[in-house]
């Protein structure tokens, strides 16, 4: 039996790549539909993706979180906006990279407490540079998309 | 800038796009490369060749129509440009100087 389409995966795959490289996902398909092989395509696709990834250039993307972003911004404008009036906020929700953050952080206080202590070092280097890293993060990008919102709310202006 | 001389790779790709001619896209070029150059190609690898030879402007690009039986996407066809043509000139001048004279090279390629 001859099968003329690439598996399932591998179009999603393709798509992806087309994106990027219309010619290069259609020349896949091309030569797939030829050699009726998926091991060569497995083969080729993984290396154009692995040589796309490495090699190609690619523009600059800033760090847009937009679905983690947009409840940080408006809990963040919302702290600010009831400091201003004298109020504070009742009932404020976390998002889920907030959970998965805390929780790192409490299963790295019990590794270094009680299961590998002498690893203290280590887990304490990674934090701070987790820490620095953020803070650079946060200065070169994120406060470009939260002047922009503060500004949209007309709150105030960072930096 | 574009570097002087072309990497081996490089310089096929060259070669096999003036050899296939005016309606050179990935799979002709890469099948001419395995022709000739007894190799198998990677074609993503083609393709960042092709792309870095774009932007050092020894190639250009062009994109063809969509076609069904390539579930709906595009040629992207390369020429040599006159730039791309004269470093092949040159790699090739530089090449054959360097063959010259070599005591182990002569009486056949084998």
């Amino acid at each position: 039996m001859s099968r003329h389409e690439p598996p399932r995966l591998a179009q999603a795959l393709l798509r992806r790549l087309a994106l990027d490289n219309e010619g290069l996902a259609g020349d896949l398909v091309e030569e797939f539909r030829r050699r009726q092989s998926d091991a060569w395509l497995w083969r080729q696709l993984i290396a154009a993706l692995f040589t796309h990834a490495m090699y190609a250039p690619h523009p600059p993307i800033s760090l847009n979180l937009t679905h983690v972003d947009d409840p940080v911004v408006a809990e963040w404008l919302m702290w600010r906006r009831l400091g201003k009036n004298g109020q504070k906020p009742v009932n404020l929700t976390g998002t889920g990279v907030e959970g998965i953050g805390g929780l790192t952080m409490v299963m790295l206080g019990v590794m270094m407490s009680t299961v590998v202590p002498a690893i203290w070092w280590f887990v304490f280097g990674g934090v701070v540079c987790g820490v620095v890293l953020g803070v650079v993060m946060v200065k070169t990008q994120r406060f470009a998309r939260l002047n922009t919102e503060a500004r949209r709310h007309g709150v105030f202006r960072l930096g | 800038m574009a570097r002087d001389l072309l990497t081996d790779f490089e310089l096929m790709i060259l070669l096999s796009i003036l050899r296939v001619g005016p309606e050179a896209y990935g799979v002709p070029i890469a099948r001419e490369i395995e022709a000739t150059g007894r190799r198998n190609v990677i074609l993503g690898a083609v393709y960042t060749a092709l792309e870095r030879l774009e932007r050092n402007g020894l190639v250009a690009s062009r994109m063809g129509n969509p076609s069904p039986e390539r579930g709906g996407r595009a040629k992207r066809f390369f020429d040599v440009t006159p730039q791309g043509l004269k470093a092949v000139k040159e790699t090739q001048r530089s090449l054959v100087a360097l063959w010259k004279g070599i005591a182990q090279l002569k009486g056949g390629t084998a």
